[in-house]
């Protein structure tokens, strides 16, 4: 799988919370038809292949003698999945990585399904996220 | 020749907007507020457009302004020598249109010269590149700082 990283809140157990902000979208971020389901163009949740390639509006503070002007939430985390090289193709379950740069992607829907269904299996993802701010 | 100001393109001057803001509400202990989240929200499409040479100007312009919230007696004497010297240099690099350079050089020297000096020069210079949003911030801080010696 991919190696990715993407910000995000941290549970108890040292994974990902669950929620449009953490492992999860916004609804703004994915275009859905009438019927609900999520279209497959590209768009998705938003990762980098690199944490460091991420905004400084998300990276924690901090982390600012890593990345300087860093001004995220300290209650956010650096996560990382996975270990391939960041490029298209299958991410987990239903899922796929839609590099659109070279520092940025997003984790889509293989195929348009639902709303729910797209959330889920992202949510399933979440045992395999583990913090990683090296 | 008239200097040219930085280029700034609507995505860069938006990501500056917000960091602008995130840093006013840090100040205000609200880094977790619902008004930070929507920051945060709204500038991630302007970060992903932005080249690297405009990504490490904001970073550098955050911890920059990260300065403006340093208690005033971490403060250092002001060293009137060294002063003249750095400020000669960075005058060299702004009277070229060299701004990142002119900054990069403040940044590098700045724990050797008077806070207030440092604030002042770092509203000179982004003035003069083109950003008065982020200028006044720093005279204000000047001038916050030249009120409070006195």
């Amino acid at each position: 799988m991919p190696r990715v990283y993407r910000i995000m809140k941290k549970d108890d157990d040292e994974r990902p919370t669950l929620g449009p902000r953490s492992l999860g979208v916004r609804s703004s971020e994915v275009d859905v038809d009438g019927a609900n389901h999520v279209q497959v163009n590209g768009k998705g949740m938003s990762v980098s292949p690199r944490w460091r390639d991420i905004s400084i509006t998300r990276i924690p503070r901090r982390l600012r003698d890593k990345v300087r002007g860093a001004l995220g939430s300290n209650n956010s985390f650096c996560f990382r999945f996975g270990s391939g090289p960041f490029m298209k193709g299958p991410f987990a379950l239903g899922l796929t990585l839609e590099p659109d740069s070279p520092h940025h992607g997003t984790i889509a829907p293989v195929a348009a399904v639902p709303f729910e269904t797209y959330q889920i299996d992202l949510e399933a993802t979440r045992p395999d996220w583990h913090i990683d701010e090296t | 020749m008239p200097l040219q100001p930085l280029p700034m393109s609507p995505d860069y001057l938006a990501m500056v907007r917000g960091v602008l803001e995130l840093h006013l509400l840090n100040r205000e202990g609200k880094e977790d507020s619902p008004e930070a989240d929507a920051i945060r929200d709204a500038t991630d499409t302007h970060w992903e457009a932005l080249s690297e040479s405009e990504r490490d100007r904001i970073r550098n312009l955050s911890e920059d302004l990260y300065s403006l919230q340093e208690p005033i007696s971490l403060y250092p004497p002001s060293h009137p020598h060294i002063d003249s010297k750095i400020i000669e240099v960075i005058f060299h690099a702004q009277a070229n249109g060299e701004w990142d350079t002119a900054l990069d050089i403040l940044r590098k020297f700045s724990t050797h010269l008077d806070p207030g000096l440092v604030s002042y020069l770092r509203g000179m210079i982004w003035s003069r590149a083109g950003d008065s949003v982020a200028a006044d911030l720093f005279f204000h801080h000047a001038t916050h700082l030249a009120q409070h010696q006195q």
